[in-house]
């Protein structure tokens, strides 16, 4: 109770009355003990307030602490130390002369209730003034000088810096309440902002340090005080608790998403939330659901060997007998002598004497036998092989394009790679060999896929293990770095295309079992929109009829909307095909009459836009030419889909089989880079990886617009909760009039105390109904607490004393009392219920 | 209040309504100490009342006895009294050449048993066999005492030197613990000038009723209803009683009994054939206080807890 606030007081009031009506224990006169109360708690109030105050101090310290700290990676450690030092002796200078000030006023002082206002006067010595205002300037006049030196620092920093101080100052001079929490909010502020902005990891250090300090501070502090304000309401808001631990759950989930990068232990987290569940494609992009984090399989990978037939079963079920099986038991039986035989070769005295022995001796398979006859081997049951259509094996992401031929040119009705002399068609490229962790791998020559400027990042082990794939082409997919196979030491073995695509120029096929090895990157969203902004406008290399190119050009203009020249605008017109065409397996004729009977021909791509359906070559046609006409350069791709209906579990890989076959688009981003685009509806898009914060950061239009309306409805029916409720009661009225006496009672009872509850008096689970309404010091109108007395009445006899039914008063009373006493009214007789109260 | 008595029982209002009147002419100022001791006289259960000296519960137990032309015994209790001096004994008639009966205060219909912690447990104990079963066993026979036979037992909270604390088990006998308390003071000039006038001139103009009539009044007690739902809410804030922390000893299912007959002659004295929530928690604190046992806070506090924390049955 020492440390209770004046609101106390109307309390302890109350008990002094209370318990001298009763008269059970002389009392002191109620003045004398208020007075007491008061000169005690003013003492108390003076602990607390220095409490408080060392608190916010040590708070605001440990801010100036972590600025320093970011300081010092850039900033000479004189030039902070100096200005600490002098700050310092500011904010002492200033607590000095307040409390210099303050001892000289206090030997006047009579009452222990003159120190708030004796403290506050010293607001007024112009000392702490003076120098509280220099320890806010100090910085700025440091920096000032550090710079005509060669030092200095921002603006930003030195207004930090500044409020850093200024919280230290408030915290230790300040003498009202609100000047220590605005001190707290400062350091609180700064703490977190300066955590945020420092790149290294022992800054979070300060933040748990403040965070510890503020929750003790707040605990000390305000613990009595939540108490006193929420006691009366924990136990029957069982919502409010439910908030209350959703709110903090989305705190904290929100703070360790925002802090998460700047603390090892999160980030790790993060990468592999659960160990178990199959990795989080962090590591391996291939990594699913399942036991495993994906390491497991990088490393069966980099000791991936031949995977061709060692042991079959024709070599174990031959007939003739090797040396092995000479000696081996297991091979075959021992054939069993009949009984018919035993008696042929012996006498029938000795078969009759002897039977049992014989019988024993022959049936024993240990080493005192052996039988040079064997049993033909039991036939097992001829397997059918089985056959797999498999072209090859794809060891990485699902859903990923693999190119094979890309082609530059349309001319209206077929696609053509890229004209060119034929001394450069046939030249070959042959790729750059590095050597990585003893193991030889090969580069595309004079290229380096990650630079500064590259859409491509990060580094994934892929893998294809061909099996029957009758071409020299190895099918890869865009950001491929580098590449190697098992023993292959040799360049030449290799030729990259002009169009990018890997081959074995010498072979007529990728020889069958062979793994070719990659490693492969990732489409960086952030960089590929920066360089997509500011790509120039591409070449075009196609020949369209000017009917075709019209519509094109219409349709280009209406799937890209009013986005802007970039990725968005690229990837609205590639949505727009995907959600607008429907795929169509069968091809189209290359050229057909019209149905109208014009006798016009009519091109796929014509008639592919005309009916809004046709197979995968016709998206990508139409993608490319709509691209084309919005200044995009584009190549149609061909390849295989790496079809995750195709995943085989046990290998962790991916068959793609002819019927993968698969024709898509690619887009130039800027400075060669080549971005796979997928127009066809019911194939994965390429995925693009960017962190959560550029996700959210994208979404951040929606998300506000999500946040505002929740919080306009939730703050709507949060302030207006009294009035719907009431309406809502309004419109339940002609169905609750229908139903029996006892649930018309039951209704109206809850009702009553939904209105308390929001009235903000709920009643308590053992308080009484009609006790709590019809409270003498509760002023309801007078028909209201006759119609009140009328309801309880009539409820109680019907409820406990065994009637059957109400009267037409009670009904009466039941109607009356579902308008009025409003939610409003009883807050109004709530009020004077406290009033009278105190 | 709804009236829901029938006609037949008119009688019976007009007999409440007499009580009420005369014991309010004795007992200045304390209206409602009076409902709680009509209560516990209408449910058949005995009153301790625990307070200071002179403050009237001679007089409250006199009045009561004078309501209804009762047989009244008073007892005082001391140290030195023996069980018989209750009970009463047998004693041998030279002339006769038998054993003769004589009986003791207990055969009363009222008895005030005067400061019962001052005598020691065996005679405090003599008191058991009367108050629950109302009868008295004297050298092997049974004899049975008054059916409206009703104690008020008094005990001094202060200086408990040289005092026998009542145990938890006679204790659970009684009804309800009340205390009187000090009249306020309108009721204490009146109390002077009742002494200054020599007698109640009042009282001689009331009627006198007769135990009969108070029989009949407890069996309309009895016969009150009380709803399922309320039983249950009986039961549970027993059982609160009894998991509280605080509470060393809750309520008996005596105790509970009781409870359920002193609720119900509560409704009965407020015109009702039903039981509802609001007489179960008018009577709690005089039935609970005295079969309390409480560890760290008061009874009272105990008390409030059992009654906040239990929710009270709503109209279903």
């Amino acid at each position: 109770m020492s440390t209770a606030s004046p609101k106390f007081a109307n309390s302890t009031a109350k008990q002094v009355r209370v318990a001298n009506v009763d008269g059970v224990q002389p009392l002191l006169p109620l003045e004398q003990v208020l007075r007491r109360r008061v000169v005690s708690e003013s003492f108390a109030e003076r602990g607390s307030s220095q409490r408080r105050r060392i608190g916010a101090i040590a708070m605001a310290l440990v801010a100036v602490a972590v600025l320093s700290f970011r300081r010092l990676d850039y900033d000479s450690p004189i030039v902070v130390l100096v200005e600490s030092l002098l700050c310092t002796l500011a904010v002492g200078g200033a607590v000095l002369a307040m409390r210099f000030g303050t001892s000289n006023r206090s030997v006047r002082r009579t009452e222990v209730g003159d120190v708030q206002s004796a403290a506050r006067a010293s607001n007024s010595n112009p000392w702490v003034v003076i120098l509280v205002s220099s320890a806010l300037v100090l910085p700025w006049v440091v920096d000032r000088i550090a710079r005509s030196i060669g030092f200095g620092n921002g603006v930003e920093i030195i207004m930090l810096s500044s409020l850093a101080w200024g919280g230290v100052s408030a915290a230790w001079v300040g003498n009202r309440s609100r000047t220590i929490s605005l001190s707290v909010v400062c350091s609180g502020f700064l703490t977190l902002f300066v955590t945020f902005i420092s790149d290294s990891t022992l800054a979070t250090v300060f933040a748990y340090v403040w965070g510890a300090i503020c929750l003790w501070w707040l605990v000390a502090n305000h613990w009595e005080q939540v108490e006193s304000c929420v006691a009366i309401q924990v136990k029957p808001a069982k919502g409010q608790r439910l908030i209350v631990i959703a709110l903090g759950c989305i705190a904290i989930l929100s703070t360790t998403i925002l802090v998460s990068n700047r603390i090892p232990v999160l980030r790790r987290l993060k990468a592999e939330l659960m160990p178990t569940s199959g990795g989080t494609g962090d590591k391996d992009s291939s990594a699913r659901s399942g036991v495993g984090n994906g390491d497991a399989l990088i490393a069966a990978r980099d000791h991936a060997s031949t995977f061709g037939a060692v042991e079959t079963d024709l070599f174990l079920d031959s007939e003739k007998p090797s040396l092995f099986d000479v000696f081996s038991e297991e091979f075959g039986e021992t054939r069993k002598s009949t009984r018919t035989e035993k008696a042929q070769a012996l006498s029938p005295n000795e078969t009759r004497s002897d039977e049992g022995k014989f019988a024993e001796a022959n049936r024993s398979t240990g080493n005192d036998a052996f039988s040079t006859q064997r049993s033909t081997p039991r036939q097992r049951p001829v397997v059918n092989d089985l056959v797999s259509e498999s072209l090859f094996f794809w060891s990485g992401q699902s859903g990923e394009r693999l190119a094979v031929e890309r082609f530059t040119e349309f001319d209206g009705v077929e696609w053509r790679k890229k004209s060119m002399a034929d001394g450069a068609r046939q030249q070959r490229v042959e790729p750059q060999m590095v050597e990585v962790g003893n193991r030889t791998w090969f580069q595309p020559a004079g290229r380096q896929i990650q630079n500064s400027l590259s859409p491509f990042v990060d580094s994934i082990p892929e893998a294809i293990k061909f099996t029957r794939f009758r071409s020299p082409v190895v099918p890869t997919r865009v950001g491929m770095q580098l590449w190697s196979i098992d023993q292959v030491t040799r360049a030449d073995f290799f030729a990259m295309s002009q169009d990018e695509c890997l081959s074995m120029p010498d072979r007529e096929h990728v020889p069958d079992y062979t793994v070719v090895r990659f490693v492969n990157s990732q489409i960086h969203l952030p960089r590929l929109e920066g360089l997509m902004k500011n790509c120039s406008p591409g070449q075009s290399h196609l020949e369209l009829s000017d009917s075709c190119k019209s519509t094109i050009a219409n349709l280009a203009h209406r799937l890209a909307g009013k986005h802007e020249r970039g990725l968005d605008q690229v990837l609205a017109v590639i949505d727009e095909l995907r959600n607008r065409y429907t795929l169509e397996r069968t091809s189209l004729n290359s050229t057909e009459s019209d149905g109208d009977g014009s006798g016009k021909e009519s091109t796929p791509i014509e008639r592919f836009l005309e009916r809004r359906t046709g197979p995968s070559y016709l998206f990508a046609t139409a993608g490319a030419l709509m691209l084309e006409h919005l200044g995009y350069q584009t190549r149609l791709v061909t390849g295989f889909y790496a079809n995750p209906l195709h995943y085989v579990s046990g290998e962790n890989e991916i068959a793609v089989l002819p019927s993968d076959a698969h024709v898509w688009l690619e887009i130039n981003a800027g400075h060669g880079f080549w971005i796979p685009l997928e127009p066809t509806p019911g194939f994965d898009k390429p995925r693009y990886s960017a962190s959560l914060w550029y996700r959210l950061n994208k979404a951040k239009a929606i998300i506000a617009v999500c946040c505002a309306i929740g919080l306009v409805f939730t703050l709507g029916t949060y302030f207006l909760r009294r009035w719907l409720f009431e309406i809502a009661c309004r419109i339940a009225w002609p169905f609750i009039s229908f139903l029996d006496d006892r649930r018309q009672v039951a209704c109206l009872t809850r009702v009553l105390d939904q209105r308390l509850r929001l009235a903000g008096t709920p009643r308590q689970a053992g308080t009484i109904q009609r006790t709590f309404f019809l409270n003498p010091i509760r002023t309801l109108p007078q028909d209201q607490a006759d119609q009140m007395h009328r309801f309880f009445n009539e409820s109680d006899r019907l409820c406990f004393g065994g009637a059957k039914r109400i009267s037409a008063d009670g009904r009466a009373a039941i109607r009356s009392l579902w308008y009025a006493p409003t939610v409003n009214s009883i807050r109004r007789s709530n009020l004077r219920l406290i009033r009278n109260d105190h | 209040m709804i009236s829901t008595i029938d006609t037949e029982n008119d009688s019976n209002i007009q007999a409440i309504a007499i009580l009420r009147k005369r014991l309010n002419l004795v007992l200045l100022g304390k209206q409602d100490r009076i409902e709680l001791v009509l209560a516990c006289l209408l449910a058949g259960g005995h009153l301790l009342l625990d307070d200071l000296p002179g403050l009237g519960k001679t007089t409250l137990a006199k009045a009561i006895a004078n309501c209804f032309g009762a047989k009244f015994a008073r007892i005082q209790c001391t140290p030195d009294l023996l069980p018989s001096d209750i009970t009463g004994f047998n004693l041998f008639n030279q002339k006769t050449r038998e054993f003769e009966f004589h009986s003791g205060p207990v055969f009363s219909d009222i008895l005030l048993a005067d400061e019962i912690n001052r005598t020691t447990p065996r005679t405090q104990s003599a008191l058991f066999e009367a108050m629950a079963e109302r009868q008295v066993t004297i050298d092997g026979e049974s004899r049975q005492l008054s059916k409206t036979f009703f104690v008020i037992a008094t005990q001094n909270p202060i200086d408990s030197h040289g005092a026998y604390p009542l145990p938890e088990a006679q204790l659970d006998r009684f009804a309800m613990k009340l205390e009187i308390g000090y009249p306020d003071r309108l009721a204490q000039v009146a109390i002077l000038n009742q002494a200054t006038n020599g007698s109640l001139v009042e009282l001689d103009s009331v009627d006198v009723l007769t135990t009969q009539r108070l029989e009949s009044l407890q069996v309309q007690v009895s016969r009150c209803r009380i709803a399922p739902q309320l039983q249950e809410y009986l039961v549970s804030l027993c059982e609160a009683t009894r998991s509280q922390e605080s509470v060393v000893l809750g309520v008996s299912p005596r105790g509970m009994l009781l409870w359920q007959q002193v609720s119900k002659a509560w409704a009965v004295l407020h015109g009702r054939d039903f039981v509802i929530p609001d007489d179960i928690q008018a009577v709690a604190r005089p039935v609970l206080r005295v079969r309390f046992v409480t560890r760290g806070v008061s009874q009272e506090m105990a008390i409030d807890s059992v009654l906040d924390q239990t929710e009270v049955p709503t109209y279903r």
